[in-house]
């Protein structure tokens, strides 16, 4: 058996309060091949977006282990997390984060500002003309629509060819045309090797997926 | 893309809290900048107008050199004639002449036809005592009034004292209480006194001024004179060298000096003089020296202010900054951005704040400096005034200051938990 591109090991989180404890996410365990494509399910509040913070090496579990091909994420240093997860993982949230003053373009080429290559232009530019930005590449996020803000965001999740991508609700503020464009996209990624968590509230996403795990209240059910 | 061309674009769409922190260095090192051209400024006036006064002192003194001479010259050269064999140590020593030349030299000087000469008056003069008054000692002077000159026209110079008759110089007549009308004894002589001198402050408060011819009789000197005074010499030239080698001539066994007074007073008036410009001088150099004093404990202590003040003005802003972009700063962290990252982007940004704002008020406080003197700006006055260490202290030092006061919310920024952004979103 292949070993898994993601290994997440009997995961908890819990968020301390003054007075209270939450247990976001409770002796969770997911593991991803290449090639899969895993929905994670599951009402808001239930712990999804945390588990996959968790996975892209955001946030710390208080216990468990999170394995990115057979290596401890948790257990690396922040910044060892983020060159890992430079090289690694592409993040897709459904807020879609493109920093304002960038255009199109440059928020595709934000990626590359950790790992500058010579061919990140290059790579940009093919990802642009996939997601059919080209009329749009020179403008920024304040003049985009909410379509073309996550295509860019998916293409910026995509620039330093990650072998896996964790989405957030990608299609959370999207319409149906848009949604579709993005989930065909995700499901492309997997098909070509790649490893796809999704965490998503919405059925019609998460039964695109080749998995679907549900997640109530912090845990798997 | 840079982390370079990132930090450009953040300025341009932030540029108001980009715009007040550079606002802030423009004014702390254009302040200073200004202050420093000032005191240049000040120091390069300060030399000009003591060259000036130099000048015009040096002017003055040249002037006064020349009056002197003018007025010396209508004045010409007083002589003393005295014996040969006199010690001139002595003489200053003692204040008179003690040897003696005969009576006769001063007629055949005045018969010898040298035009130069043109008042002679012989005279005896002796330090003695005063035996009918407590026996104190005085200086008895004989004169007998000017010898009439085959050259000379002139109005005498000096009147004699009549026979029967004294002068009494000031010590004398005060401490003894006499006036012009008493009847005294002199070395068994009566005398009235003619004449009770005004303080002149020199030897001639002691002296008594009688007839040549008593005097002679009472010192036992008949026929002998101890000098003859030649006032008011003239030659063309103002060669006294000439003059001395005409009366030596005639009277080999004499010897001519000149008479002090119109020489003591030109050193005198010289001196003087010199010493009011050398005071005025040092008192010029002082209050400017005062003056630039003043403007330098002025910067002593505003320096460290404006330092402080900007440091933590720019460490306000940035904590602004850092705040208004911590989900921009979270999502560069998620796609992969080391703290050494978010860092370089922050302390870029203010290198980038100093080095403008120090370049900016490099330039408007020097230009301030200069304009408010009111002098014309030309290349030679701006090299004059540029001063390299002001120049590199001013693009240097403020991106250091900048950068170290963006250190603590570059920190704080760097170290955020981009996770806790997101959810809190």
């Amino acid at each position: 058996m292949k070993e898994p591109v993601i290994d997440i090991r009997n995961i908890t989180k819990i968020y301390k309060g003054i007075r209270t404890e939450i247990r976001a996410v409770d002796r969770v365990s997911i593991s991803l091949g290449a090639g899969e494509y895993v929905a994670v399910k599951g009402p808001s509040g239930c712990g999804k977006t945390t588990l996959l913070l968790v996975t892209g090496g955001l946030l710390q579990p208080e216990s468990g282990s999170v394995l990115i091909s057979g290596r401890d994420f948790s257990a690396l240093s922040p910044d060892e997390r983020s060159a890992f997860r430079s090289e690694n993982i592409g993040f897709v949230f459904q807020q879609f984060y493109l920093v304002p003053y960038l255009t199109a373009f440059e928020n595709i080429l934000c990626p590359s500002l950790a790992k500058p290559s010579g061919e990140a232009r290059d790579a940009a530019m093919a990802l642009v003309k996939k997601f059919h930005l080209e009329e749009r590449k020179d403008h920024v996020p304040g003049k985009l629509s909410t379509g073309e803000k996550q295509r860019v965001a998916l293409a910026r999740a995509l620039l330093n060819h990650p072998g896996i991508l964790l989405a957030d609700e990608p299609t959370g503020n999207l319409d149906e045309e848009n949604a579709d464009v993005v989930l065909e996209s995700l499901g492309e990624f997997a098909r070509s090797g790649g490893a796809v968590l999704l965490v998503t509230h919405d059925a019609r996403a998460a039964n695109t997926a080749d998995r679907v795990i549900p997640m109530r209240e912090g845990k798997m059910e | 893309m840079t982390l370079l061309t990132l930090t450009f674009k953040e300025i341009a769409y932030r540029r108001t809290g980009f715009i007040l922190g550079m606002i802030s260095v423009i004014i702390a090192v254009g302040v200073l900048v200004a202050e420093f051209t000032l005191l240049g400024l000040h120091d390069f006036r300060s030399e000009q107008i003591l060259k000036m006064k130099e000048q015009n002192i040096r002017e003055e003194m040249r002037s006064l050199e020349e009056d002197y001479r003018k007025i010396t010259k209508d004045m010409g050269f007083n002589l003393l004639i005295l014996p040969g064999n006199q010690n001139l140590g002595d003489l200053y020593a003692e204040g008179y002449t003690a040897k003696t030349m005969p009576e006769l030299y001063a007629e055949k000087l005045a018969h010898a036809g040298i035009e130069s000469i043109k008042h002679l008056l012989p005279c005896l003069e002796q330090k003695t005592r005063w035996p009918e008054k407590g026996n104190r000692v005085i200086i008895l002077n004989g004169i007998r009034g000017e010898m009439p000159s085959s050259e000379s026209r002139l109005e005498p110079i000096l009147a004699p004292v009549p026979q029967g008759k004294m002068a009494l110089g000031y010590e004398i007549w005060t401490s003894l209480n006499l006036k012009p009308g008493d009847r005294v004894r002199l070395s068994g002589e009566d005398l009235v006194i003619d004449s009770c001198l005004p303080q002149r402050g020199s030897q001639d408060d002691i002296t008594v001024w009688v007839n040549l011819s008593l005097a002679q009789k009472m010192l036992g000197q008949e026929g002998r004179i101890s000098a003859i005074l030649a006032l008011k010499c003239l030659c063309e030239g103002m060669n006294i060298e000439k003059i001395r080698k005409e009366i030596t001539s005639v009277l080999p066994d004499t010897q001519v000096v000149e008479f002090t007074i119109p020489s003591l007073a030109r050193d005198r008036a010289r001196g003087r003089a010199k010493t009011a410009a050398e005071a005025s001088l040092a008192a010029e150099k002082e209050h400017q020296s005062k003056m630039k004093r003043e403007r330098e404990k002025f910067i002593s202590w505003f320096i460290p202010i404006m330092i402080v003040g900007g440091v933590v003005w720019t460490g306000l802003l940035f904590f602004a900054n850092a705040k208004e972009r911590k989900m921009e700063i979270a999502i560069l962290s998620a796609l992969g951005l080391q703290s050494k990252h978010i860092l370089q982007v922050f302390l870029l940004k203010a290198m980038i704040m100093g080095f403008l704002g120090g370049l900016i008020g490099y330039l408007a406080g020097f230009m301030f400096g200069v304009f408010s003197m009111h002098l014309p700006l030309d290349l030679n006055m701006a090299a004059l005034l540029y001063s390299p260490g002001v120049f590199w202290g001013s693009v240097v030092a403020p991106p250091l200051l900048c950068m170290m006061a963006s250190l603590i919310p570059a920190l704080l920024a760097a170290w955020q938990n981009p996770a806790e952004i997101f959810t809190r979103e």
